[in-house]
């Protein structure tokens, strides 16, 4: 049997070959600052019919299967006109931003983010008459995106 | 035909049944695998198709759907006319440069993998079928054999001590699986990106801080019939996706 | 212009919510990564992805490098007349890569 120490450092995924410093990790702080960015600061968060969809545990932060939606008609008065998502602990807090306009029908959007280890993904809505909804999501990760970068040859 | 399989498998050293890399992925990297439209690789499959066009792979093979099918199953093969092993992507790099006079591309090129990626893609489903039929054939699989179970580099580790000894081991997050090449190109994650055989063989050799063989060393193309012909009977799934 | 791949029904009935896909080849560095000689890759992202409906905006799409590789959006529109679905993105130099169908509304 080989020695599982040597293993590990086979497997582990090479960091002595490239040794490099890891990009800052967003805080839960640096996540509220960005949505003041793009939402201001003076609108409080309200509940709202917004649900996250993600595994429970991704494989890998590398990609990460990701849909938002709000399950509210678009011709509604408080309609859903634009959403964005915020990570806690990404060296960028901001992931994407959409707006829906006329032709969409629905307030909803699937895509595949990076996720530098287990956390709290964070999405903020928008409505027509300009409230502001919020809701939370946690994902675990089994390996990080920002761990395995220098990796990536 | 009977009879030669009973010899191989008698020939061969008591192996497990071979798995993909795919029974090692969580359920969602197996959806975006199995996804028609979704699978990334699926990008490179395209690009394939448009060189096959551009570069006039038409002219003498029509459309691939027909032309391809099960072709990429049976590589490498036995070359009587070249006297040497050729490997898929050593097969569409002698027509582009001996019969469309195009320059060859270097290993790894995108071209070459999307072309690589087009080809094996359309035998996807079908079973990895290498033959080992002739003495060449069965001498260079002996090498290949020999390189795969030789400890190499910094930590000292042949590609067994991973891919046999301690297949379904959890490393790290990673799962170890049995390293099959029935996926190639596959898309991995950690890479964001498209990746040859080639460049998982150079992957899997700096894990271990070993260098890889040089570029023209014959025993690639051993290790290229070693892997593909461990995975006989295992679906092609051209283009996988893994982490 | 960057390799794509596009899915939108050749028909929909009107007033059908019709999903849609689009993807774009791209490796979206994030600035965080180091090639194998050891240098940082400097950020290279498409910025925008808008798709359009008989020329009205369906989405609108603001990407960070946060989006993984080769981004893929999944959407709805609301089918009401015969005429194209237009996708457009636009890289952080400016560059534009465009693809286009048209949907067949019975
Ligand atoms: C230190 C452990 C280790 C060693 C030694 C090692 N590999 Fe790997 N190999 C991995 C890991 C980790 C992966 C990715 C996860 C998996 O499929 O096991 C991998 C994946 C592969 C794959 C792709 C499997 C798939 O499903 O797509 C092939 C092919 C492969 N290795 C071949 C080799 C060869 C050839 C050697 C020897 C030159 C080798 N490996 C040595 C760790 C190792
Ligand atoms: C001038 C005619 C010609 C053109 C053009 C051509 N090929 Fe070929 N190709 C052949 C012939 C003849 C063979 C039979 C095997 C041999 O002698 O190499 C072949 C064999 C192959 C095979 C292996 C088929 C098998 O059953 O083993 C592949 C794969 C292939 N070609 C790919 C390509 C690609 C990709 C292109 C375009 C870049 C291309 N070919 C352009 C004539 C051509």
């Amino acid at each position: 049997m080989i020695d599982r120490r040597r293993l590990l450092a086979g497997a582990g995924g090479l960091a002595a070959i490239a040794v490099v410093p890891l990009p800052a990790a967003a805080t839960p702080a640096d996540a509220a600052a960005a949505i003041t960015e793009a939402f201001g600061d003076d609108r409080p968060f309200t509940d709202g019919p917004i649900i996250i969809e993600a595994p429970a545990l991704a494989e890998t932060g590398n990609s990460v299967p990701i849909t938002v939606r709000a399950e509210r008609a678009m011709d509604a008065p408080d309609r859903i006109t634009r959403m964005a998502l915020f990570s806690e602990n990404n060296p960028r807090a901001a992931l994407f931003a959409v707006s829906f306009g006329p032709a969409a029908a629905e307030a909803a959007i699937a895509t595949n983010i990076r996720l530098n280890g287990t956390q709290q993904i964070i999405c903020v809505a928008e409505t027509a008459d300009g409230t502001l909804i919020r809701a939370i999501h946690e994902i675990r990760v089994v390996v990080s995106a920002c761990t395995t970068l220098e990796a990536q040859f | 035909m009977r009879a030669l399989a009973v010899l191989l498998l008698l020939a061969a050293p008591a192996q497990a049944e071979p798995v993909s890399g795919y029974d090692f992925l969580m359920p969602e990297t197996q959806a975006l695998q199995d996804d028609d439209f979704a699978n990334p690789g699926l990008l490179w499959v395209d690009q394939g198709a448009a060189l096959w066009a551009q570069e006039g792979c038409t002219g003498c093979h029509g459309d691939a759907t027909g032309s391809m099918r099960g072709v990429g199953a049976h590589y490498p093969v036995w070359s009587d006319e070249r006297d040497r092993i050729v490997t898929i992507d050593e097969q569409i790099d002698y027509c582009r440069t001996e019969r469309l006079g195009l320059d060859p591309l270097p290993r790894g090129a995108t071209d070459m993998t999307a072309l690589d990626a087009y080809v094996m893609h359309q035998s996807r489903g079908l079973p990895v079928a290498v033959a080992l039929d002739r003495p060449e054939l069965t001498e260079a699989h002996a090498r290949g054999e020999e390189y795969y179970y030789t400890p190499r580099g910094q930590l000292d580790l042949a590609c067994a001590d991973c891919h046999v000894t301690n297949e379904g081991m959890r490393l790290r997050g990673e799962v170890l699986s049995q390293g099959q090449a029935n996926g190639f190109p596959i898309y991995r994650q950690l890479w964001q990106d498209i990746g040859s055989l080639d460049r998982m063989i150079r992957w899997c050799h700096e894990s271990v801080r070993a260098a890889p063989p040089a570029d023209d060393d014959p025993v690639w193309e051993d290790l290229e019939l070693y892997l593909r012909a461990r995975g006989n009977g295992l679906p092609v799934e051209t283009p996988a996706v893994r982490r | 212009m960057f390799n794509t791949r596009i899915r939108v029904p050749e028909t929909a009935a009107a007033g059908e919510a019709v999903e849609i896909r689009a993807m774009i080849m791209h490796p979206m560095d994030n600035g965080f990564t180091y090639s194998t000689q050891g240098t940082l890759i400097p950020v290279n992202i498409i910025t925008d992805f808008t798709c359009r409906y008989l020329g009205e905006v369906v989405v609108q799409v603001r990407l960070e490098p946060g989006i993984s590789a080769n981004p893929i959006f999944t959407f709805s529109l609301r089918a009401t007349e015969s005429g194209p679905v237009e996708f457009e993105w636009i890289d952080q130099n400016g560059d534009v890569t465009t693809a286009s169908a048209d949907l067949t509304v019975t």
